[in-house]
């Protein structure tokens, strides 16, 4: 009796819990697809991407020291100015992403410094390099008056180098005309 | 106008969703590059330093001259950064050496006028060994506060030379720098001059 009815009765009372539920399934499915709401996160990531594309493109000056290079911190406030680059490290003298001169533990090779003599604080490649580059400097200031040959020379340096090298290296950018020394650090607050 | 039930499931009326997982997949590959090679959350800064005067021992006559026309006037300040210790010092002499009394007790050798802090025992065996001590070795705290007594006596001097012994790290020579310059927005001795190493 109960099988006939539920068979004949195909729209009947018994069957209509099951289609609510199948059709309720359904809207929950259509509704409720697994979706995350990306939207804050593509906020927050838009933001971020301009921040470092703006902080990439208003830095005019891009100090990168090479590997391995670390710079001292400093409570200093000044800003990188556009000038010649030279990088000391405890294995060589860069200038302008050139490699001038060999430096083995600290020291410059002897052959690099004029007369081979140990004292002397003249390092000869790094002469030859610098003097080159103020006299390119001094060619473009004389064809276009807003760019005066300042003599301005950024320092990259290590902060282990000692200070015997830092001396021939300012001593020899003084010899080829470069007065004013801008020392490479990162900022910090203490 | 709501379909009709027997449409619903065939209703046109989706909503319009963007595609953004191309998008994403750029920007997040974008980003994570920049983050990697980005030096922007470093702050880079400069300190200024002024051609030093500096005298070749194969050209000894070039600078002699030099010498001779320096300012008068100036107190010449001067910073020595030595194994033992800092040495500050001015036209009439150096500071402090008297208050200092030298390691062996024995020996007539004039101390530093700020001398190494000793509380750590790598300082201590640095200076029995006669080698460049650690960064930390050095009193900084104090050198800013004998900074700002002369600048209270000399308000109108900027200039400061600073020299070192060979093998002192540059990163001494960069905090003695910093210890000089200012104190709380105050400026002291930010004029600096670099001098020949002594030995």
């Amino acid at each position: 009796m109960n099988e006939q009815l539920q068979t004949n009765n195909d729209y009947g009372m018994q069957l209509e819990p099951e289609r609510q539920r199948q059709r309720k399934r359904s809207k929950r499915d259509e509704a409720d697809p697994i979706n995350l709401n990306m939207l804050p996160m593509m906020a927050l990531f838009t933001i971020i991407l301009c921040y470092l594309l703006k902080s990439y493109s208003t830095d005019p000056v891009q100090i990168t020291p090479t590997a391995g290079t670390q710079l001292p911190s400093s409570t200093t406030s000044l800003s990188p100015q556009n000038a010649v680059q030279v990088a000391l490290s405890n294995r060589a003298i860069i200038v302008d992403d050139k490699k001038v001169a060999d430096v083995n533990n600290g020291r410059i090779e002897l052959s690099q410094k004029k007369g081979r003599n140990p004292a002397s604080l003249f390092i000869t490649p790094l002469y030859d390099h610098l003097k080159m580059l103020a006299e390119k400097e001094k060619l473009v200031a004389r064809y276009n008056k807003e760019q005066k040959f300042k003599g301005m020379l950024t320092v990259i340096a290590d902060k282990r180098i000692p200070f015997r090298l830092l001396t021939e290296v300012l001593y020899t950018a003084g010899q080829a005309e470069f007065g004013a020394y801008k020392f490479a650090v990162i900022k910090s607050k203490e | 106008m709501a379909n009709k039930p027997s449409e619903r499931s065939r209703s046109h009326t989706k909503p319009v969703e963007l595609n953004l997982i191309p998008y994403m997949d750029i920007v997040t590959s974008i980003l994570i590059f920049m983050l990697f090679t980005s030096t922007g959350l470093i702050q880079v800064g400069v300190i200024n330093v002024n051609a030093p005067r500096y005298k070749d021992p194969l050209e000894a006559g070039a600078a002699q001259r030099d010498e001779n026309n320096e300012d008068k006037k100036n107190i010449n300040l001067t910073v020595g950064i030595t194994y033992k210790g800092l040495f500050i010092a001015g036209v009439g002499g150096v500071l402090g050496q008297n208050a200092v009394q030298s390691q062996d007790g024995g020996s007539q050798e004039k101390g530093p006028t700020i001398p190494l802090m000793l509380s750590d025992p790598l300082c201590q065996e640095s200076l029995n060994k006669n080698i460049p001590p650690p960064v930390s070795c050095y009193d900084y705290a104090r050198l800013t506060s004998e900074m700002i007594k002369i600048k209270n006596q000399y308000p109108t001097e900027t200039k400061i030379i600073i020299y070192a012994q060979p093998d002192v790290p540059y990163e001494v020579l960069v905090k003695v720098m910093d210890a000089a310059r200012e104190y709380e927005n105050r400026a002291l001795f930010y004029d600096v001059v670099l001098s020949p190493e002594i030995t």
